[in-house]
């Protein structure tokens, strides 16, 4: 392939002045006129009914404008994730509803002057609840008295009588048999807890009225087209008269592919007629948004004499929360991803997803993969220990190869079947390989493991996908100006990720020209084409895909005008010159001047959609180097060695941005988050100091590196990069405890308790 | 409540209702380079320079900044030309959704008033109070070390053609 | 925004100032606390940083805060006077954020009482003196002072500082830490104070003539009796992280 002039290159981001600035460019950055402010009265109980509400004080105070309760709002059951239509996800969900089946979900909406009457206002109201019995163990939840769910109006939920809210289970080969055959058979059970994404920008949108009479919704969202099917169906509001805008987002790691604001907010707007704002405060961002899904996962292993897998069987029991949203596609993801990752003759899994009086669980970062992948990785590196290999080495003798298909993720697809999924680039071997030598592997694997404190280090390997297949689509407008800029409108939603920088790095390869020269606009219902929205790891590689070809199209116009306007049958396109054999030669800025002005006028431009029935699994190796006080059972994180393959990297600079995001986010999961609930479901800590993300001092060193594949079916080669890296550094991390003083912990998070009480005792 | 303060180099005298808090007040007026994050105020991506020094502007109240010299993201541009800081932070790509960029670099200009040769322990110190959950921190505590690096370079640049011209 | 605010006071002199403090009246100097929780039952805030001092001197005599120093300038300088005290330096962990560090006076942090402030317990540890304003200035121990009053001025002398240590455990550094222990030796005495996400510091004075090991347990299980259980961990593996923390401390004093 020619050597790419834009493509895999260090390049600032498009949108990189307007950040260091801090140009007014997020969803909240804008001052509205006569604005309402928005609070929720949320309930203090896990389950109860809702007998009497009485906001008739409330309603007398001044600067309260309006108040809206369950009784106000027509039921119309639906999902907050904003999936594709149909979605897969249950319509277990009101605006307002009169049950609340988690502390913290919605009674009453007050809409006032200012956010303090509207805090005041909030007190004010009386609701008289009866309480109803709560679940909170999840292996309490299927065929507990206590029903969350009742009633034949919801749709999609597998069966509300027994609190399941989805459940699948699938067989390739003859599992009973491959266990059977097996030489020896391992078998374990994990348990992964209740996390939150903590996007440092809150959920938060505004809604008016234009001067068009029609209402706009300015949300911080990953999915603008799918907030507004949904509110238009919820809110019996026509489609055609919504639109959807979407800024910059400050961060969402799938938090905000939720309608969690925008059915409020437009309530709001078009019963006032005035404009709205909802910003959920941390509190409500840690307990009322979304969590990732908390799993017991069982996994066993039947491995033949040459260490070679021959049967594997995954149990998945997952806690959806209150409601359902994602509840059967994260499964599914943790399934497929862990799945697809060894070969093995038999494969069989069994997952279910049940309710319980607990926050609700929606898309997060990984989505369920990395559910998946701290069971796997952390029970591979068991079988190793036991049969007395290198961890490295059993995972090479398993892993897939390219050439695989993968009939189990076609099976279990996402949601319902998918499609054949054959692998086409895997770079595994390099991943492994590049990562022994940067953490020192065997020099620290074999190292000494005796004193007070104790050094190992463990490995873990990981896959994900690219987009849905067959589901996701992205869709661009590409239109040339005569200075030779290129409009790039597209629905692809940059949520912090720096799509709009890829995208237009795909746009200027194409069209060689440079980057400067494209000029991005992401995602506004209005103005830009159908995108199914930012999730998925999907951007790079669907809506990238779509752009390529929008840009392709686009330079065939050039070319043909630049012919014509030459008078020539042949030419070729070179450094933004129209070029003859001859040496005769056109500008772009001549061919498009001409174009719109002079010439058989007409505007170049060109739309494509773009599809995939193909998601390509990036790969990585995360290697973790720990130290281990025996005494205290605390661990130290020395340094992550993080190795990806994504096919041939768009930005090398956003691509390492995205792992080193990624790796403390998924420490924090094995070792230092998790939301914690009394014994009435009520949860505890709902803030910075009581709940601990990864600050600038609790980094250890790391070190990221990609290794080169390329991918048939990628823009350029190209796979994608966003949730890949936050499957490996919590089993990694388990694995080099393990590795250091010989216990193994198996229920995240991993504290120093349960550290130190596994530890032999002398 | 009246309160006369300098805000960016301009004295301002206002009038707010008492118990404002800073943050509100300078979004109120249109400094949207503070960001909230917490109801708290622990998040960091509000900090702005009082008198020189890093705080978090939610957690400071109007009447408490009588007198005193206010600073935001918004006055390191000057002339439409970026600080030389801010420039870092675009070159090494210290940011993914950019949100928690505003805070990050004010507190960086307050050490770097304190301390105009910090170490990364320093940097690491300075940022701790700006969390952020996009970037784990290594793109933007190498921005500050290339501009720490590039102002070195410039520093050597300038004694040595001083050296010339003497 | 805290609404509940309904009037700020700038009282002209600490005479004035105590007689302000009534149900619902804060006194107010960095605010972190107060502003962070945004109490609706405040509606008085008596601003006190007129009066107090936020001056640092260090003399032969010792450190002298002025209450309203700020916990940056504070660990800054005392660090300066013994850069090799890891106790010193720890204090900083009270608030990883350098912002807030920077807001927080030493006076609001010892009248918050917080049980896991890295400050505190360095300032019971090596036994601060307080000098408080009732209706006049006194100067007591810190160990002694009951929660009334203005806090002024903080004192403490680095000459009993030669050998200190500090342990601490927290799930990552930036944490709040869930057990803190400090240690002195000061001629023949050592004297351990503990605390951490619990509901009271613990003192505790060895005579290192009489050292045996079942003492320092005894003494983690007064400590531990200060704990409970919660999701960082058992009170009964408390006891045994402050036991170590003790006895590492031990070990280097």
């Amino acid at each position: 392939m020619a050597e790419m002039k834009y493509i895999g290159k260090k390049t600032p981001r498009v949108d990189g002045y307007s950040l260091v600035t801090g140009q007014p460019v997020f969803a909240d950055d804008v001052h509205l006129n006569d604005l309402l402010h928005i609070k929720i009265l949320r309930s203090p109980y896990a389950h109860a009914k809702i007998v009497h509400i009485d906001v008739s004080e409330v309603l007398k105070m001044k600067g309260v404008v309006d108040v809206i309760t369950h009784k106000d709002i027509t039921p119309r059951y639906f999902t907050t994730a904003g999936q594709g239509y149909p979605e897969p996800s249950a319509y277990d969900t009101l605006i307002l509803d009169s049950k609340v089946r988690y502390v913290g979900d919605r009674v009453a909406i007050v809409a006032a002057e200012s956010v303090e009457i509207a805090e005041v206002a909030l007190e004010k109201i009386v609701v008289k609840y009866e309480k109803l019995p709560s679940i909170f163990d999840i292996r309490e939840a299927v065929d507990n008295p206590s029903i969350l769910h009742k009633g034949e109006d919801k749709a999609g939920i597998a069966d509300f009588n027994r609190n399941i809210a989805g459940h699948f289970d699938a067989e390739v080969g003859d599992v009973k048999k491959g266990f059977a055959e097996s030489k020896q058979i391992f078998e374990k059970e994990y348990s992964l807890p209740y996390v939150q994404h903590c996007h440092i920008e809150p959920h938060v949108a505004l809604t008016w009225i234009d001067e068009n009479n029609r209402l706009v919704i300015r949300t911080a969202t990953q999915v603008p087209f799918h907030v507004r099917r949904i509110i238009s169906r919820i809110l019996d509001f026509p489609m055609s008269r919504i639109r959807v805008i979407k800024p910059r987002v400050g961060g969402a790691f799938g938090g905000k592919q939720e309608i969690l604001t925008e059915d409020v907010c437009a309530a709001v707007t078009l019963r006032t007629h005035r404009p709205s704002r909802l910003e959920l405060t941390r509190a409500e961002e840690f307990h009322a948004s979304r969590t990732r899904h908390p799993q017991i996962v069982k996994f066993k292993i039947g491995v033949n004499e040459d260490f070679t897998f021959n049967a594997i069987e995954m149990n998945i029991l997952e806690n959806s929360g209150a409601y359902g949203p994602h509840a059967l596609t994260v499964m599914s993801v943790t399934a497929s991803k862990s799945l697809g990752l060894y070969r093995s003759p038999n494969i069989r899994v069994n997952a279910t997803a049940v309710y319980t009086n607990l926050p609700v669980a929606g898309a997060y970062r990984g989505y369920g993969a990395p559910q998946g992948f701290f069971p796997l990785e952390s029970l591979v590196d068991e079988i190793a220990n036991e049969l007395g290999l290198d961890p490295v080495e059993l995972r090479h003798i398993n892993y897939v190869r390219e050439g695989d298909d993968v009939p189990i993720a076609q099976i279990l697809g996402e949601g319902r079947e998918g499609f054949p999924v054959v692998i086409r680039s895997c770079g595994l071997h390099q991943c492994l390989e590049e990562g022994e030598k940067l953490i020192r592997w065997n020099d620290l694997r074999k190292g000494k493991k005796s004193g007070i404190f104790r050094r190992g280090v463990g490995v873990a390997i990981a896959a994900q996908g690219s987009g849905i297949a067959g589901i996701d689509m992205g869709s661009v407008f590409i239109k040339m100006n005569e200075d030779a800029s290129f409009n790039l409108n597209l629905g692809a939603t940059d949520i912090g990720t720096g799509s709009d920088t890829a995208m237009a790095q795909i746009a200027a390869e194409v069209l060689d020209v440079p980057v400067e020269k494209i000029i991005v606009y992401s995602s506004d219902t209005d103005l830009t084409p159908f995108d199914a929205g930012a999730y998925a790891s999907s951007t790079t590689f669907i809506s990238g895909g779509a752009v390529k070809k929008a840009a392709e199209e686009a330079k065939r116009q050039i070319l043909e005008r630049g012919k014509k306007l030459l008078k020539v049958d042949k030419a070729e396109i070179e450094d933004q010159y129209v070029v003859a054999a001859d040496g005769k030669r056109i500008s772009y800025q001549e061919v498009c001047t001409k174009t719109l002005y002079t010439e058989e006028q007409m505007q170049i431009m060109a739309t494509a959609s773009h599809t995939s029935f193909d998601s390509p699994p990036p790969y990585n190796a995360t290697f973790a180097d720990v130290t281990v006080d025996t005494e205290t059972g605390f661990v130290t994180v020395n340094k992550i060695v993080s190795v990806t393959d994504i096919g041939q990297v768009i930005n090398p600079q956003m691509a390492e941005g995205q792992v080193e995001g990624s790796i403390p986010q998924s420490l924090g999961y094995a070792l230092s988050e998790f939301l914690v609930f009394d014994n009435k479901g009520s949860p505890l800590n709902l803030n910075f100091n009581d709940y601990h993300i990864y600050t600038a001092i609790d980094m250890p060193e790391i070190v990221t590196k990609f290794v080169h594949t390329h991918e048939p079916k990628g823009p350029f080669g190209a796979k994608a990069v966003a949730e890949i890296p936050i499957n490996g550094p919590a089993p990694a991390l388990a694995n080099a405890i393990f590795n250091a003083c010989g216990v193994r912990i198996r229920e995240l998070p991993i504290t120093p308790e349960k550290i130190l009480n596994a530890l032999p005792k002398d | 409540m009246t309160v006369s303060f300098t805000l960016n180099g301009k004295s301002t005298t206002v009038d707010v209702p008492l118990g404002r808090s800073l943050f509100d007040f300078l979004r109120g007026s249109g400094i949207f380079s503070v960001k909230f994050g917490s109801d708290k105020g622990e998040a960091g991506c509000d900090t702005v320079l009082i008198n020189g020094r890093a705080f978090n502007a939610s957690l400071v109240l109007m009447h408490s900044v009588a007198g005193k010299e206010v600073e935001t993201l918004e006055s390191l541009v000057e002339d439409g030309k970026l600080h030389p800081l801010q420039q870092s932070f675009l070159d090494a790509g210290a940011m993914q959704s950019g949100y928690t960029a505003p805070g990050m670099i004010m507190s960086i200009i307050a050490l770097l008033r304190e301390n105009p040769y910090p170490t990364e322990e320093d940097i690491r110190d300075a940022l701790a109070g700006n969390l952020d959950r996009e970037t784990g921190y290594v793109k933007p505590v190498q921005a500050v070390m290339d501009y720490l690096a590039s102002r070195c370079i410039e520093l050597v640049e300038m004694k040595n053609t001083n050296k010339n011209s003497c | 925004m805290w609404p509940s605010i309904k009037e700020i006071i700038f009282p002209e002199s600490l005479d004035h100032a105590v007689t302000l403090i009534e149900n619902g009246a804060e006194f107010f100097a960095g605010g972190t606390y107060l502003v962070a929780d945004r109490d609706s039952s405040i509606h008085t805030l008596i601003d006190i940083n007129k009066l107090i001092s936020n001056d640092i001197t260090v003399s032969y005599g010792g450190v002298e805060i002025g209450a309203g120093a700020d916990l940056q300038k504070f660990i800054d300088t005392a660090v300066s006077v013994n850069p090799d005290c890891r106790l010193i330096k720890a204090a900083k962990w009270s608030c990883s954020s350098k912002n807030i560090r920077n807001q927080r006076t030493m006076g609001g942090e010892i009248a918050k009482r917080r049980i896991n402030s890295e400050v505190m317990v360095f300032l019971l540890v090596v036994n601060a003196d307080l000098t408080i304003f009732t209706d006049k200035e006194k100067t007591i121990s810190i160990r002694d002072w009951n929660g009334k009053g203005i806090i002024t001025k903080i004192s403490y002398y680095p000459a009993r500082l030669e050998s200190v240590e500090i342990q601490r455990y927290s799930v990552i550094p930036s944490a709040p830490a869930v057990v803190i222990a400090a240690g002195v030796r000061k001629g023949n005495m050592l004297t351990f104070t503990v605390g951490g996400k619990a509901i009271d510091f613990s003192r505790f004075v060895l005579p290192i003539k009489k050292y045996e090991e079942n003492r320092l347990e005894n003494f983690a299980t007064k400590a531990a009796g200060n704990f409970f259980n919660d999701h960082y961990g058992s009170v009964d593996y408390k006891r045994h992280l402050i036991y170590t923390a003790l006895k590492r401390m031990k070990e280097k004093l």
